[in-house]
């Protein structure tokens, strides 16, 4: 069990990403900006690591590099298992509100094209189960359904491929605490029942110490400090980490 | 003294086909210089609240009945022009958008100086030293520097302590604030709540804190009311409602605040 | 029973202008419709003894220069326009979705190249670049139909463009990367529905001017071709007998007025809906 937990996933190493500002057409210069700035981290099989930090740190940008959504950057990002997919902070704009729940799920697998109809959609009512939404909510469209039914239909979309690499960017900020609670709690089941290793970016202290077991603190797109949630948080070595901490008035 | 009683507030919405009741029978009342806390979730009532106290709910397509009484005056249903001489004045609002509550083609000085121009009959330079004076107020470095400056060459932490020296430059009794520091970073949360409880001791202002975050509630306001799907579900001292809430729901949101505790998921299934 | 409860109820939901609009645009359909089929006097047959005849139980419109009934004709003239107006707008919408959606997709130099083409082409009023395509393309119903389109393709392309640049940025399209659909699967099958508000209420608009540009061309004598009647083809002859018959002009501009009402409060009306 140990061994297989010490296999590598995700190896980031001196990541820098860019982003471009103007057009870069015939008559003006094209202008880049370092966001990230010489990266390095690594995500274990069936971990779950946080990655704190304020807006503006580069944390979406990281995890757009990571996911292969964005390309602009330079270093190495190497992958050892299938695609990873990612959840977004806001329920709102991350499901297409033209299309109708079953749909949203069966598109990954549709898309892939080597399962037959009835076997994508046996799937995507088991997925739906696993995210704890009931049958009906399938045939219903995202302005039907609440915040939080939205971010487990978002869950259950980005599982649909059996990723081994969850990368959730604020996937709790948006909504209400009670929900909030019930969010959480789902992705740490599935992190438990499928071995999912999850990248989970918070700018919530409290919510990164319940849901991980390793951190990254980020900070104007550098990694200021890393370690084990309860090490860091009780010890932190680094003057941004303190600052973070007291300032969400965990002290200890 | 009391600074505002709330009295049997219904709040009915009537621009669509079916009434909408989004504050249902409020009861709340506040002291002079106290800090009250309305905590809810999405849709409990608490904005809508907050906007009948500042009076800037619309005028039609809404059905309101109860009282808001200010200097036993009743806000909710006085004269258009009566209205006006507590807005800014006695009562002032901070958003919770930074980014979207200042007009960006305005210099900040010129924004923060608007009330005074209203409200006072101050000379112009006695304008200036006020707006200056309460930008320090806020902890805002080089004030003169930052009278000159448009909304978009600060940050966001900045623009909301704008906001704030906005508001409580005529001061004002009561203040709300309606989500002040959701959109904003921990760090700069922190230095804001710090500074309404600085401005609190001393001009003993009344602050209506209006928010989510019952962390956040807990460190600044004495007194809470809880609010759910427009009812008052809970009030009573901040203290007193976190150590014994009474009502099941007080008790759910509580324990729904992350805390730095691992959570085990044995106990019960998702 | 209940069904139809709920039906009206739903009905009476929308907004008064679309409610309005869909019911003139309704009886306008219906009339043509009926007016393929049959026509109270065969639309082209002249009578000399009623010329110019004036509203009556027997020719309720009237009769025009050469004696033929001008209800038919109407009848038949709305058709002509009718269908001249849907071909251009289905040519103009068909070269206007691919066209924004590239440019507005993919950005960048092609976004850049696209978009002053159709720039220059916008900085023309679309009937005069379809007066010029008329003059290559030559006279007629079908050929007015490509010009018109042609003409009526960069200003929906412009209106898809800005769709597609809102909607690119969205989550949900990042999320269809991240489960591996292809930049075609994701413009026409991702974003796409989400433009059909907009571009329903556009093609409304679109039709009407579509409806004004046939008759403007027609009147101009460019347009449809005699003996086929169009409504802009029986104003320019109504004109002549502007003061000795009004009421010639009047019902076949009644009959316009009445048809570009109908779809413009419908377009207002489902735009108001967002």
């Amino acid at each position: 069990m140990t061994n297989r937990n010490e296999e590598i996933l995700l190896e980031v190493k001196n990541l820098s990403t860019y982003y471009q500002q103007g057009q870069g057409l015939l008559f003006t210069s094209k202008k880049q900006k370092q966001v990230c700035k010489e990266i390095s981290f690594s995500i274990k099989r069936g971990e779950v690591v946080g990655l704190l930090g304020e807006s503006g740190s580069g944390k979406t940008t990281l995890a757009k590099a990571i996911t292969g959504i964005t390309r602009n950057h330079t270093g190495e990002i190497s992958l050892y298992c299938n695609r990873p997919q990612m959840i977004f902070q806001d329920p709102y704009g991350s499901l297409n509100p033209a299309k109708k729940v079953l749909w949203t799920l069966e598109e990954p697998l549709r898309i892939q094209g080597n399962s037959s109809k009835a076997l994508i959609r046996k799937k995507a009512f088991e997925m739906l189960e696993q995210v704890g939404l009931e049958r009906k909510i399938a045939e219903r469209y995202p302005s039907q359904l609440s915040g939080g039914q939205r971010q487990r239909v978002c869950i259950a979309e980005a599982l649909m491929l059996d990723p081994k690499l969850l990368i959730a960017d604020e996937p709790v900020s948006a909504l209400d605490v009670t929900i909030q609670a019930q969010i959480i709690r789902l992705l740490l089941k599935l992190h438990r029942d499928r071995n999912l290793s999850i990248l989970f970016i918070s700018h919530d202290l409290r919510v990164i110490y319940q849901m991980c077991d390793r951190a990254l603190v980020m900070r104007d797109g550098q990694i200021v400090e890393e370690g084990e949630v309860s090490t860091l948080y009780s010890h932190p070595t680094h003057a941004y980490t303190r600052q973070l901490l007291e300032a969400a008035g965990i002290s200890q | 003294m009391t600074l505002l009683e709330i009295k049997h507030l219904n709040i009915e919405f009537h621009d669509h086909l079916i009434p909408e009741t989004v504050v249902f029978d409020l009861n709340l009342q506040m002291e002079e210089g106290e800090i009250v806390g309305i905590v809810g979730e999405s849709g409990s009532g608490k904005t809508m609240t907050a906007l009948a106290v500042a009076g800037l709910l619309p005028r039609h397509g809404m059905k309101k009945t109860g009282e808001i009484l200010f200097d036993s005056r009743n806000l909710l249903f006085c004269d258009r022009k009566v209205l006006r001489t507590y807005q800014g004045r006695e009562i002032a609002m901070v958003f919770q958008e930074p980014m979207t509550s200042l007009n960006p083609v305005k210099k900040i000085g010129w924004q923060v100086e608007e009330s005074l121009k209203i409200h006072t009959d101050l000379s112009e330079e006695e304008r200036y030293s006020r707006v200056v004076q309460v930008l320090q107020d806020v902890e805002l470095k080089n004030p003169e520097e930052i009278y000159h400056k448009y909304p978009h060459e600060l940050s966001g932490g900045m623009r909301q302590r704008v906001m704030i020296a906005a508001a409580i430059v005529c001061n004002p009794r009561l203040l709300i604030a309606d989500e002040i520091t959701t959109a904003l970073d921990v760090t700069i949360q922190d230095q804001i709540i710090k500074l309404l409880l600085k401005i609190n001791k001393a001009t003993k202002m009344g602050i209506l804190f209006i928010s989510h975050d019952l962390s956040l509630i807990r460190r600044i306001c004495n007194r809470v009311a809880v609010m759910k799907d427009g009812y008052l579900v809970e009030e009573g001292l901040t203290d007193q409602i976190y150590q014994n809430p009474i009502q099941e729901y007080t008790k759910r949101l509580i324990a729904a605040v992350p805390k730095c505790e691992k959570i085990s998921l044995e106990e019960e299934e998702v | 029973m209940g069904k139809l409860t709920a039906r009206l109820e739903e009905w009476k939901k929308k907004p008064f202008l679309l409610r309005i609009g869909l019911i003139m645009t309704g009886i306008s359909i219906f009339f043509i419709f009926v007016g393929i089929f049959v026509t109270p006097y065969d639309p082209e047959a002249m009578d000399a003894s009623s010329k110019l005849a004036g509203i009556s139980f027997k020719h309720i419109m009237g009769c025009d220069n050469f004696g033929r009934d001008v209800f038919s004709r109407v009848l038949k003239g709305s058709a002509t326009t009718l269908f001249i107006a849907t071909g251009t707008i289905g040519i103009g919408i068909t070269g206007g979705i691919l066209i924004g959606a590239f440019a507005g997709y993919f950005g960048g130099v092609l976004d850049e190249l696209l978009m002053r083409i159709n720039d220059a082409a916008l900085a023309f009023p679309s009937v005069l670049l379809a007066l010029v395509l008329i003059s290559l393309f030559g006279t007629g119903k079908y050929q007015i139909i490509l010009s018109m389109g042609i003409a009526f393709i960069p200003s929906f392309a412009r209106i898809v463009r800005g769709e597609f640049i809102r909607y690119r940025e969205m989550d949900y399209v990042q999320q269809a990367k991240l489960i591996g659909a292809g930049s075609f699967r994701i413009m026409f099958v991702h974003i796409l529905p989400n433009t059909f508000r907009v571009l329903v209420s556009s093609i409304l608009i679109g039709f009407n001017n579509a409806v004004l540009a046939e008759a403007g061309l027609s009147f101009l004598g460019i347009g449809v071709q005699p003996p086929d009647a169009s409504l802009g083809r029986m104003l320019s002859e109504a004109q002549a007998y502007l003061f000795s018959r009004p009421g010639y002009a009047l019902c076949v501009g009644g009959t316009l007025i009445f048809i570009i009402l109908g779809f413009s409060f419908s377009g207002e009306g489902i735009g108001r809906k967002v």
